[in-house]
């Protein structure tokens, strides 16, 4: 039978800090439950305190506990296989109203396809009479009238379960380490049950089940919604933070979404992909991407570090220029992509998409004996990028240039080039860079002067319809521009030949990173990257296969798609192996079953818009 | 707390949608049908009779045009042969037009809309879909003929459960 006290123990190391002022505490031990009341706004915080064990929870509202918490409607209406924080983030009854909503989790995996382990699961396993979730259950809700059940549909918090290709729902070892939570909110007063999952016969728990802790919050606490990530094995988490730009961003839109740490806009309020994309092609837009992470880089060493690291060769890279490429395995695998700017002849600034790279870099330095220190940056370094054929136009009239930087006026910053500068009196790092096809700048600054600097900007961009971009709109106009997306064109099984920059790989530095690889590999890369225009006017997604006419093989697989609009074409980023990656070569692209139905595409250049990069060095 | 008599003006509601939904549209209205984005709308004509055209999904697009229906249907059949499109009137689907006097502002008194989406930041030219006492409708805020209106599409079995407050 649980054993539910009121935890007067010495929290383990391991326990994190309360949020809040906790007004209720419930110490569930290994293989037990407890029922617990929570009113509407309350905060229910569900600690798993020594990491590796699942607690299953189960929720009830309404008179005589009647309406319960559904794990298929809110598959369903959050159209996720679990709601995350923010926008699908609730969880909802069989009557599709809201009883929770997560506000934190620092694990990030769950399960909510599976019944509460049951008696039955132990049974067949040749364990008769094992405890389980669901009798554990049937236990603490009969005092509220509660009719016991053989298996209790549950939410499996730290479960660790996922769908393989043949529809086997595999569980395993649980991703949550000592002090990982989950913080829900109560949208209706609430009669839940938690567990600490008995189970200690396979690996989802460890093989030992441990504590749960459960706090509650009163509703008056203001908790930020947030996702907790590690970037490494030690990292601690982190959860998703708001930019410089986010308080003035979430003025205009509520279509907020976590992308690596950070809450980014989707679109914008009564503005839209459409109109997003269109005032970029034809006009100019904000982008906040301080998502991306900046490392400093200074020392003796520092040119010698980045030289053996990053694939482009940096030696004629002068102060003031920066030059994009990508940090390498040894085996000849993106890293990541990023630029490399050049501040001095001791001090570079690498500025890519992982926390991870400063510790590569680190890594890298120590194993080769370079001095050199790596300084993350990204805290006090966030960056809006003003992209559009108008954007030049408005930085003339606003833009004060460092005199110790060779441009004088915004019109003579060439194309990967930087320089400080000062924007309506704000310090800036102006670089001529981007990441949407178009002439465009990125600013980095102090996140302290972000208001101000978008206030600055949008004001003197309003004449001529500066507007602000979301994520949608730039997936759309990066994918048109050729310009690659790690996850989606390269990881660290990809070489740059595969992914399209081969161009960006200087093999003719005397030792690099990956050097012996791609060596190799740019001789017979297995697969290349190109762009598609296919017929008609469905869009592909990535994964979907790219096949000879006719054959059933295939040659390739689509990476990024999208319609363009300034095309009126829809398109793609594909891989394919070199032999049917020519110009002008028709193939087909599986549709459903890769096999029920095909489409034809023609192989054209990466970039579907302005492959000469006209507009970007206009 | 009173019920307010809704104006039923004799909308015609038209749905097309399909792979090729954005094509048929363009070819019939121009480029500007790929200027909006989902549940944003722009105002033409038809025979010069006022047409708003609502877009609901990259190649879903609804219709609001109170002409001759037959002429319609030709043209739509037209634009639509031998394209991956439907074109369909929902029997179902009702059209209420609000009274002048009810802002954006007091409709957000009652009607709840589905996040992102927020009523009463709804600009012109934008839908959200909405629920009012838990049944749903398509909040519409547009202009016709330059007077600013406000559309509820709704299921015509819900019609007479809306409580419209004044």
């Amino acid at each position: 039978m649980g054993v539910i006290t009121q935890l007067d123990l010495t929290p383990p190391p391991s326990l994190p800090p309360p949020l809040g002022q906790v007004v209720a505490e419930y110490w569930i031990e290994g293989a037990t439950a407890a029922a617990y009341p929570v009113t509407a706004g309350q905060y229910i915080q569900i600690v798993d305190v020594n990491g590796c064990q699942c607690s299953d929870l189960v929720v009830f509202t309404g008179d005589r506990h009647t309406e319960e918490l559904d794990a298929t409607v809110t598959r369903t209406l959050n159209g996720l296989s679990m709601p995350v924080a923010g926008l699908h983030g609730k969880y909802f009854s069989q009557q599709m109203q809201p009883l929770l909503e997560v506000i934190q989790d620092t694990c990030n995996r769950h399960d909510q396809f599976l019944l509460a382990c049951t008696a039955r699961y132990y049974e067949d396993l040749g364990y008769p009479g094992h405890p389980s979730c669901s009798d554990n259950f049937n236990q603490v809700l009969r005092p509220y009238g509660i009719a016991p059940r053989p298996g209790w549909s549950a939410i499996n918090f730290f479960y660790n379960t996922a769908v393989d290709r043949e529809g086997a729902i595999a569980g395993t070892e649980s991703w949550s380490r000592p002090g990982d939570y989950v913080l829900l909110q109560a949208q209706r007063d609430l009669l839940c049950a938690s567990s600490s999952c008995a189970d200690d016969i396979d690996p989802v728990n460890g093989w030992q089940p441990t504590p749960i802790l459960v706090r509650i919050y009163e509703a008056q606490e203001n908790f930020p919604l947030a996702i907790g990530r590690r970037a490494s094995a030690t990292a601690p988490v982190r959860l998703t933070q708001p930019s410089a730009f986010t308080a003035r961003i979430q003025q205009l839109t509520h279509n907020l979404v976590e992308y690596n740490g950070y809450w980014v806009p989707n679109s914008f309020t009564n503005r839209g992909i459409q109109a997003e994309y269109w005032a970029l092609r034809a006009g100019a837009v904000l982008i906040d991407l301080s998502a991306l992470r900046k490392f400093d880089v200074i020392g003796a060493d520092a040119f010698s570090l980045l030289q053996f690291s990053f694939s482009r060769d940096l030696n004629k890279l002068k102060v003031g220029q920066s030059a994009y490429g990508c940090l390498l395995t040894p085996h000849g695998g993106i890293v990541d992509d990023g630029i490399v700017f050049c501040l001095s002849a001791t001090h570079y600034r690498y500025v890519g998409n992982c926390d991870s790279d400063g510790e590569w870099l680190e890594r890298v330095a120590g194993q080769s004996g370079f001095n050199v220190e790596i300084q993350p940056c990204s805290d006090r370094l966030h960056n809006l990028a003003i992209q559009g054929p108008l954007s030049r136009q408005i930085l003339r009239s606003l833009t004060q240039f460092d005199p110790s930087f060779a441009p004088s006026t915004i019109d003579d910053l060439p194309y990967f080039h930087f320089a400080t500068a000062t924007i309506a009196t704000i310090p800036v790092l102006i670089s001529r860079t981007g990441y949407t096809g178009e002439l465009g700048y990125e600013l980095f600054i102090h996140p302290q002067h972000g208001a101000a600097l978008w206030d600055a900007l949008m004001a003197a961009g309003a004449p001529v319809g500066l507007q602000p971009m979301g994520m949608l709109a730039l997936d759309r106009a990066r994918i048109e521009a050729g310009l690659l997306a790690a996850g989606r064109e390269f990881d660290d099984l990809t070489s740059p030949y595969q992914a399209g920059i081969g161009w960006a790989v200087a093999l003719k530095k005397p030792d690099f990173i990956g050097k012996a690889a791609l060596e190799k590999i740019r001789a017979h890369p297995p697969t290349v990257t190109v762009g598609l225009v296919l017929d008609g006017n469905e869009v592909a997604t990535g994964g979907q296969c790219v096949h000879p006419i006719a054959e059933r093989w295939r040659a390739g697989t689509i990476t990024s798609a999208t319609f363009s609009p300034i095309l009126n074409r829809s398109i793609a980023i594909a891989q394919l192996v070199p032999a049917y990656a020519e110009l002008g070569t028709v193939l087909e692209v599986g549709w459903v079953d890769g096999i029920k139905r095909r489409v034809n595409a023609t192989v054209g250049s990466l970039a579907a818009y302005d492959p000469t990069k006209s507009r970007v060095r206009a | 707390m009173t019920d307010t008599q809704v104006s039923l003006p004799p909308a015609c509601l038209w749905d097309i949608a399909g792979v090729d939904g954005l094509q048929v549209m363009k070819r019939l209205f121009g480029d500007r049908c790929d200027r909006i984005a989902p549940f944003q709308s722009l105002e033409t004509e038809i025979d010069r009779i006022p047409c708003s055209i609502l877009r609901l999904g990259d190649a879903n697009f609804r219709l609001r045009w109170t002409g001759d229906a037959a002429h319609l249907q030709t043209l739509l059949t037209a634009a639509a042969s031998h394209q991956q499109v439907w074109v369909k009137q929902f029997p179902w689907l009702v059209s209420v037009r609000l009274p002048a006097e009810m802002g954006v502002e007091q409709l957000a008194k009652i009607a709840i809309a589905k996040p992102p989406f927020s009523l009463p930041a709804l600009a012109l030219n934008c839908a959200a879909p909405a629920r009012i006492n838990g049944l749903s409708c398509l909040v519409w805020r547009h202009s016709i003929q330059d007077t600013e209106t406000i559309e509820l599409h709704t299921a015509r079995q819900t019609l007479h459960h809306l409580k419209i407050r004044s």
